[in-house]
């Protein structure tokens, strides 16, 4: 049986423009969103997102027919994501580039305190490996099931389980040590330190 | 009885405390308060957490941590993003396949055919195999076909430009040294007399410049057209731009095409990301040249600057 999925791939396969334009026009606000989310920057999230809309054009053509379409984006949108998040912290470490302030586009509806929370959970994040910020940027912010970030990462949803946990662990034992250091009061402190000790 | 046994079902719950109780792992607890169980699964951990003080805790302290998390799901931008189809559009229709994606494109369907000729006939052994030749994938498979292909064609390349290389230096060779043992032919070192140098700094109508070209179909779009004449065809530039604001700032790599000639185009989302400068860095110089437009305006956006001013400034090692 052809799936829609099925028919768009053979389309953009023969390099459909109209199938292409309608497929970015229902992707790039959650892509674009995951990528500014995940890198921290509204303009080098745009130009991601770019950059992974037109791979899917260049490679669609050596993918099979059955592809989860919108995992493989995903996948390459986390690619390009983790590749520049790689960079950014080498040069970080070499000195050639300074930590930048988070993103103020990025703002969160709510009480003032979200704010501050929200400022919070980034910065711990960027202290985290950026795949595993990447796996609960999707599970937390995209809102992605662990059965649908498998088919992202190519993992079991147990591995998915299991890696989920490990992140929440690091990020509470990061936003432990974040929060008393800015002395808010507005957010409980974790008591429990994390088994790992990281 | 049977709610025990489950209970203690090893597949669920593997750690165990002082006292010999059987708890089930963390992660499974979180998936629990993140609502990814079956209903088997969530059930028999509701039962397991009723009556276990340990894992209650670890719950609440796991929602404590969702609650944090799930702040990145209210994120919301102040205002949206602004829309990158045309500019993907007009990517993707300016990209040519080049010889080797086309090669890989081809190994590809060749791989996918005869993987569904052999699924056909050995159903039980090669169907449950997992390999595959997709983009995304990192398998053994399709890294052995693309360096096995690297290998074939840096063989290939490396005959071909040493029979070429051979051809030349037999023809030199021949008139330096006809017969005899093996020599080698020193070139003459230059001497320290002034030589008239090759062209260095080319006329004016011969240097490489920028300029925008805007169309009105651009400027209806905000999107800016940035057009350089003169370059060397085939060299590899980098195009940089800062915003007035300092805030939007961009790198992008340009190929020079063979009418010496680049047109790049970006959106503008509003009149703070008018970049205030244009730097265009041909890296395929040695050295490097360093191609710079100032004065920037675009459209009805307040600045003080006049027309567009095309200024050249070659560097020997710029410093972006």
């Amino acid at each position: 049986m052809v799936t829609d999925v099925q028919v768009v791939v053979e389309r953009l396969k023969a390099r459909d423009a109209q199938t292409f334009r309608s497929l970015i026009e229902r992707l790039q606000e959650p892509v674009t969103g995951y990528l500014h989310r995940l890198v921290g920057d509204r303009e080098v999230a745009l130009d991601l997102a770019q950059d992974t809309f037109l791979q899917v054009y260049k490679e669609i053509g050596k993918t099979s027919s059955d592809l989860a379409l919108d995992a493989w984006i995903y996948r390459i949108a986390t690619n390009y994501g983790l590749r520049y998040l790689n960079r950014k912290r080498l040069k970080q470490f070499i000195g050639l580039e300074e930590r930048e302030a988070y993103d103020e586009n990025l703002m969160v509806a709510g009480p003032e305190d979200q704010a501050e929370t929200r400022l919070l959970v980034q910065e711990a994040l960027s202290m985290m490996k950026p795949k595993d910020a990447a796996i609960l940027q999707l599970h937390y912010g995209s809102g992605f099931t662990y059965e649908e970030i498998g088919q992202v990462f190519q993992m079991s949803s147990e591995a998915v389980r299991k890696r989920v946990a490990r992140g929440v662990e690091k990020f509470r034992a990061v936003y432990g040590k974040k929060v008393p250091a800015r002395k808010h009061v507005g957010t409980p402190v974790n008591s429990v330190q994390p088994r790992d000790g990281t | 009885m049977a709610e025990q046994k489950r209970e203690e079902d090893p597949e669920h719950f593997k750690a165990r405390d002082e006292g010999g109780m059987a708890h089930p792992d963390d992660d499974l607890l979180l998936a629990y308060t993140r609502g990814q169980l079956n209903k088997e699964r969530t059930s028999s951990i509701q039962r397991h957490i009723e009556g276990c003080g340990r894992c209650f805790r670890k719950c609440f302290q796991y929602e404590e941590a969702n609650s944090k998390l799930i702040v990145m799901h209210h994120m919301r931008l102040t205002d949206r993003y602004p829309s990158i189809v045309d500019a993907v559009m007009e990517r993707a229709e300016q990209w040519r396949p080049s010889l080797a994606h086309k090669v890989s494109e081809r190994i590809y369907l060749l791989w996918q055919h005869g993987r569904r000729t052999l699924v056909r006939y050995f159903p039980q052994k090669i169907g449950k195999t997992k390999w595959r030749l997709s983009a995304g994938s990192n398998g053994l498979p399709s890294t052995a076909v693309f360096v096995s292909l690297f290998i074939v064609l840096l063989v290939v390349a490396a005959f071909a430009f040493g029979t070429a290389a051979g051809l030349l230096s037999l023809n030199t060779s021949k008139q330096a040294t006809p017969q005899g043992p093996l020599t080698v032919t020193v070139p003459p070192i230059p001497t320290a007399t002034p030589t008239p140098t090759p062209v260095l700094s080319p006329t004016p109508t011969t240097k490489p410049y920028i300029h925008l070209c805007n169309t009105a179909a651009d400027l209806t779009q905000w999107r800016m057209r940035v057009c350089g004449d003169n370059f060397t065809p085939g060299h590899k530039l980098v195009l940089f731009y800062q915003s007035f604001d300092g805030m939007h700032k961009a790198k992008h790599q340009i190929t020079v095409d063979k009418q010496k000639h680049f047109e790049y185009v970006f959106k503008i989302s509003n009149c703070r990301s008018v970049p205030s400068f244009i730097y265009v860095l041909d890296y395929s110089v040695s050295g490097g040249r360093l191609v710079e437009l100032n004065n920037i305006s675009y459209d009805n956006c307040p600045t003080s600057m006049s027309t567009p001013k095309v200024a050249e400034t070659p560097t020997p090692h710029p410093e972006p």
